[in-house]
């Protein structure tokens, strides 16, 4: 095989043309990484911990010293691995419900599961508290069978794992959903005949197959866990507020120390981060994981035997179905009331008119935050896409040598700081000339802002990417160059086409999540150009506020929930279903 | 006809723009086109649309953008000498003083209004003049407290133990209102010798403060708890235009502590930022919409209670009462050196 010879071979063997294009992407790659992310990340922890050139240590006692931060670090690590857990049992059953087992209506049931994917944040949380929390549909329900219970029964670790159990379910119905698709039908068979029973053919031939994307997604879960946000804001009460709330408002204090505390936070999270994706790199690169069928037979759903079981998982999956549907319900209801009935959670269609929307959609500054957000997104999300297959393709050619795990690691930096962390970083390098920036600042510049929301997505795209590259079936490859065609042509003719589903989901995800971005927009944007998160923010602003600012909030997220709906639909649903892995 | 009247008419403008333009003041300085860049947090429901319409009528182009203050307050440290800023207004005494203690603003000679504002409310050195004035007050519902039964002071909250649990206790320390308020308490216990400046006294108060006080639930506003009756809550901090606003909303009625030693005010100023490479059109600017005409026609549209008192008489009889209640004595400065350790320490040690 070509990928185990060392780089000088290869090189000598190249044709002049290679040898340039090669050049070139090693050269943009490697000023990328350099200019954009590691220089100004070290420029900023230079900053903050080298203050008048000694390096000062006062945020970690002060933070030891102080039994809240202490807490909320513990909170975080108490969440993160529990929610893992719960969000890969939610997950795995999402996946098994809609693909593998027969279950009535369960092209419903996939579009309730899929909701996730169309919003998030502070939205899906007051979604959720609409149903639970005092005043909630729920919660008066239950109230009037027990009048004594404790109507703020919603509230602390519980309420928020289960939010967030529910709500990060996202990237199972992608990712897992694609490996189920994988299962190869004649293994399912096969198993059968020689009398396995569904729940031995279930735990011995399904989840094998399913584990690298599982892996995948858990650590996506796990960082999510970590960095969590709203939920712990919204719902984690006084007992239950983790870390990232706190980085969050010292990055937001001008004091370097304040930023030294944030920077050391992100960086304890960080940490923990690397370490994670470090293990499970390892055990990954362990194992071979994939599926060992040549001639993939499309799955065809099974019908549960057990007619007791049967009913239970029906129950079970129209349960989970009312769970997802009804806080989207609630969030599109409630977006025609006004901010005091938002805000005291009561639903009455008196209230109800579209004078919001009118508002909203007469004023050029009221959607022009939408166009802005569009393109935006929508090129970074291009972008990332672009740089991440280029540089995959380069970590699966050349598997375990030093550059290509160099070139792994170095993408999945941005997982190192949370995006405030990563915009304050870019605002901190860029507001004077560098020499390794063409000696151009680039504060109020277009293109700042799109440097930021590229980086930021590079190592969830990196991470899916890879899992996809993976469980490229060789023989097409090898297949191609047996027919004498080039290497290039060979990935853009037949590597392309296959991982073109997977790419075109994950760019769908990047584009959805950088939509409602404000924690990087905050500090990045353009001044002219503001984009919809920054927009959405202003609106509940203190004392420069309208009175409606919290239902306006309401209709911006219904706008966006269409539009990612939209862009899903444009991936998903045109071409049918089968576009995916075939 | 119509060519000699628009003729004298143009004549007249390019005279009054030459040889008078010295003489114009307040409204009558029109702007020359020149494009402005404006930072502001005060410019959301339809004020940045209102004053970028109003003021391309005498001639100013302005781009206007808004943010929350804390955002606009690291934008500019953070843009450095590379920001496009000419103009900035909106914001705090607090963040003023950050601003200016940091080289960002530039002085500038008094603007021909600057007399007409109420006293104190100006830089006295000339950095920023104040444009609107929000009382930042002691807030409860007055249907579910007597003024009797209700606190007359901050530290009644924590020293009488009736409040417990009535009031809220903030969760975040970065607005504006909020650190208004912790500057109002820790202010009254200024020690040179003490931790920060303050002394333990006052830090026990604090601590008492947050001990003691119900967190806010992040993303509902005061207002919505104190009508919501599985809320303990009945009391908060809120700033004077928006107790209108909320009465309105909510069918409530604000009541307020009037303190004998008065209230903090978040004044909302303008300034000049120091790099700008506009100054003489941003001077115009200055001179232009902090005058009574501007700020009485702003007054009247967004209901908020101008610092210009040729003005004042726009405002509604509710604001003029809220903001009759004296300044409390303030050292801003001081405060705005500090505010961010405070509120550091206060996070660590003392929130819940």
């Amino acid at each position: 095989m070509q990928a185990k010879l060392p780089l000088k071979v290869r090189l000598k063997r190249m044709t002049p043309r290679q040898m340039a294009l090669f050049g070139v992407l090693a050269c943009v790659f490697i000023w990328f990484i350099m200019a954009c992310m590691v220089l100004p990340i070290l420029n900023l922890l230079k900053t903050v911990f080298f203050e008048g050139g000694t390096l000062s240590l006062d945020s970690f006692q002060k933070l030891f010293k102080s039994p809240r931060a202490m807490k909320a670090l513990t909170n975080s690590f108490i969440l993160a691995p529990t929610l893992s857990i719960t969000v890969g049992f939610v997950g795995i059953s999402l996946v098994l419900i809609t693909e593998y087992f027969d279950i009535k209506g369960s092209a419903i049931l996939r579009l309730g599961y899929m909701t996730t994917l169309i919003y998030g944040g502070v939205t899906l949380v007051s979604g959720y508290k609409f149903i639970y929390s005092d005043n909630g549909v729920l919660t008066n329900l239950m109230s009037s069978v027990f009048p004594n219970m404790d109507k703020t029964w919603f509230t602390g670790y519980w309420a928020v794992l289960f939010v967030m159990t529910f709500s990060c379910t996202s990237n199972h119905m992608i990712f897992l959903r694609n490996a189920m698709r994988a299962v190869d039908f004649q293994t399912v068979e096969a198993a059968r005949n020689m009398g396995a029973s569904q729940w031995t053919i279930l735990r011995r031939v399904v989840l094998p197959v399913l584990l690298p994307s599982l892996f995948a997604v858990t650590i996506l879960t796990f960082i999510t866990g970590l960095c969590a946000m709203s939920a712990p804001l919204l719902v984690g009460g006084k007992e239950f507020q983790t870390i990232n709330p706190m980085i969050q408002q010292f990055a937001e204090m001008t004091t370097t120390s304040a930023k030294s505390l944030a920077a050391t936070l992100s960086l304890i999270l960080g940490l923990a981060t690397m370490i994670l994706l470090a293990i499970l790199t390892a055990i990954e690169r362990r194992g071979h994981y994939m599926s060992v069928s040549k001639v993939k037979t499309k799955i065809v759903k099974q019908k549960i035997n057990n007619p007791v079981v049967n009913v239970l998982v029906h129950i079970y999956a129209w349960a989970l179905f009312v769970i997802y549907v009804i806080p989207v319900v609630l969030i599109v209801l409630f977006s025609f009331s006004d901010s005091a009935h938002i805000q005291q959670r009561q639903l009455d269609f008196s209230t109800f008119s579209l004078r919001n929307y009118g508002e909203l959609l007469s004023k050029t500054t009221a959607y022009r935050p939408f166009l802005v957000s569009i393109i935006y997104s929508a090129l970074a999300a291009v972008i990332v896409g672009a740089l991440v297959i280029v540089a995959c393709r380069y970590i699966q050619k050349r598997r375990n040598s030093l550059s290509a795990t160099a070139l792994e690691y170095s993408l999945m930096i941005p997982w190192l700081l949370p995006s405030t962390m990563i915009a304050l970083s870019l605002l901190l390098a860029f507001n004077q000339p560098r020499w390794y920036m063409f000696n151009k600042p680039l504060i109020a510049t277009l293109q700042l802002l799109l440097i930021g929301y590229v980086i930021i997505k590079l190592p969830f795209t990196m991470r899916m990417t890879k899992a996809a590259f993976f469980s490229l079936d060789n023989a097409l490859e090898d297949a191609s160059k047996n027919l004498g065609a080039s290497g290039l042509y060979t990935f853009r003719r037949v590597i392309f086409p296959v991982l073109l589903p997977t790419v075109m989901a994950i760019a769908a995800l990047n584009f959805n999540g950088l939509l409602t971005d404000y924690d990087l927009s905050v500090f990045l944007h353009h001044p002219a150009n503001p984009t919809l998160g920054v927009k959405i923010k202003s609106l509940t602003e203190e004392m420069g506020n309208s009175s409606d600012g919290v239902a306006l909030t309401f209709v911006y997220a219904v706008l966006m929930m269409i539009i990612s709906a939209i862009v899903l639909y444009l991936v998903y649903g045109r071409g049918g279903k089968d576009n995916i892995k075939e | 006809m119509k060519k000699i009247v628009a003729l004298i008419l143009a004549l007249v403008f390019v005279l009054s723009m030459s040889a008078l333009a010295d003489a114009a003041t307040g409204a009558d300085v029109k702007g020359t086109g020149v494009e402005l860049t404006i930072y502001t947090n005060s410019g959301s429901s339809g004020r940045a649309d209102w004053l970028k319409e109003r003021a391309a009528q005498d001639g100013y182009n302005l781009t206007i953008v808004e943010e929350g203050a804390g955002a606009v307050q690291q934008r500019l440290i953070n843009e450095g000498e590379a920001t496009p800023c000419d103009v900035v207004f909106g914001l705090n005494a607090i963040i003023w003083n950050d601003l200016i203690a940091r080289d960002i603003l530039v002085a500038i000679d008094a603007p021909s209004w600057a007399d007409e504002v109420s006293e104190g409310l100006n830089d006295p050195n000339g950095y920023y003049y104040a444009i609107v004035k929000q009382a930042i007050l002691l807030a409860y519902d007055s249907n579910q407290l007597s003024p009797e039964e209700a606190p007359k002071d901050w530290p009644d909250l924590w020293e009488k133990e009736e409040f417990w649990t009535k009031y809220e206790s903030q969760i975040k320390l970065t607005g504006g209102t909020t650190r208004n308020v912790l500057a109002g308490i820790l202010t009254r216990y200024v020690d040179p010798d003490g931790e920060l400046g303050i002394s333990e006294e006052g830090w026990n108060a604090i601590g008492e403060f947050f001990a003691h006080g119900t967190p806010v639930e992040d993303g509902v506003d005061l207002y919505a708890q104190m009508v919501n009756e599985n809320s303990p809550v009945l009391i908060g901090q809120m700033w004077s235009s928006g107790a209108d606003q909320y009465d309105q909303q909510y069918g409530v009625k604000t009541g307020y502590a009037v303190p004998e030693v008065g209230v903090p005010y978040a004044v909302e100023g303008v300034a000049i930022v120091k790099t700008t490479k506009h100054f003489d059109e941003a001077q115009r600017f200055v001179e232009w919409f902090g005058s009574a005409q501007i700020q009485g026609e702003w007054s009247e549209q967004f209901k908020t209670m101008p610092a210009n008192e040729l003005a004042a008489e726009k405002a509604p009889a509710s604001q003029i009462e809220m903001c009759s209640i004296p300044a409390q004595d303030i050292d801003w400065a001081l405060v705005a050196a500090n505010i961010d350790a405070w509120c550091e320490k206060i996070m660590l040690e003392y929130m819940q």
